[in-house]
């Protein structure tokens, strides 16, 4: 169901959108980067995240900075004015990202597949010893 | 009259917009063929894409404005000139939405045709 995802675990805030390519009526694949810290433990974490059958797309970004930063992930069902342009009953969702220099809005099929990339961040140099 | 059709974008916001585009042409009778190019704006400060349908847009036109007093120059991708390391505005008009980048520079190349046409290679406008 589409309100079991969610939006702000695929977009955590602070993540940065890297990069966006868009096939038209097919997919859409952002990729998102980002820190977690846990403790004392530091990872990179890099997502694919592939959207299907995409129908509809808003992109607008407004200063030239580079990894716009994540700041709010909104998932929810389309509005009554578009679901009378859709086929069938299979509904496409909509999801919105807010990001410090702007936003992306898609209406897809659904969520393809998300791959998740970690790398652990070295917390530390090591100390050198004496003699 | 030659149709682009948008193919695929990739967009790098602060970075560049890639949008990768192909159209049937049509050089001599009875004779067809594709041609796929690539369109690339770099050092961009802005970029407003909006797109609907589950088709390959249609480019309607493709227009470059220098600055807000100056006139804009309708045509095609070959029809935008050098932005000569300033900000310009370039609109492309699809039949499902629109595509607004505000850039430094583009770059324009046909990357391949089909079927290959012998003595033809790899063109770079810009």
């Amino acid at each position: 169901m589409p309100t079991a995802f969610n939006a702000s675990k695929l977009f955590p805030k602070d993540a940065e959108v890297v990069e966006l390519s868009f096939e038209p009526g097919q997919s859409l694949r952002a990729r998102i980067q980002g820190v977690r810290a846990a403790q004392d433990d530091r990872t990179t974490q890099v997502s694919d995240v592939v959207f299907a059958g995409v129908e509809r797309i808003e992109m607008r970004f407004k200063i030239g900075e580079a990894n716009p930063r994540i700041e709010s992930a909104v998932y929810r069902l389309q509005d009554a004015t578009h679901a009378q342009c859709s086929r069938g009953s299979d509904l496409p969702v909509g999801l919105s990202v807010h990001t410090n220099s702007g936003s992306v809005t898609v209406f897809c099929r659904s969520i393809e597949r998300v791959v998740l990339q970690e790398s652990k961040i070295d917390s530390a140099p090591p100390v050198a010893k004496p003699g | 009259m030659v149709i682009q059709r948008l193919r695929r974008f990739e967009a790098r916001p602060g970075a560049y917009l890639r949008l990768d585009l192909s159209a049937v042409v049509s050089p001599g009778a009875g004779e067809q063929w594709v041609e796929e190019s690539t369109l690339i704006f770099g050092e961009c400060s802005e970029m407003e894409i909006s797109l609907r349908g589950d088709g390959l847009p249609q480019m309607r036109s493709a227009l470059e404005a220098l600055s807000a007093s100056q006139a804009e120059t309708a045509g095609g991708p070959e029809a935008m000139g050098d932005s000569g390391g300033t900000w310009h505005d370039y609109r492309l008009e699809f039949d499902v939405g629109h595509i607004a980048v505000r850039a430094m520079r583009y770059s324009f190349c046909i990357t391949r045709t089909h079927p290959s046409i012998p003595g033809r290679e790899l063109r770079e406008l810009r």
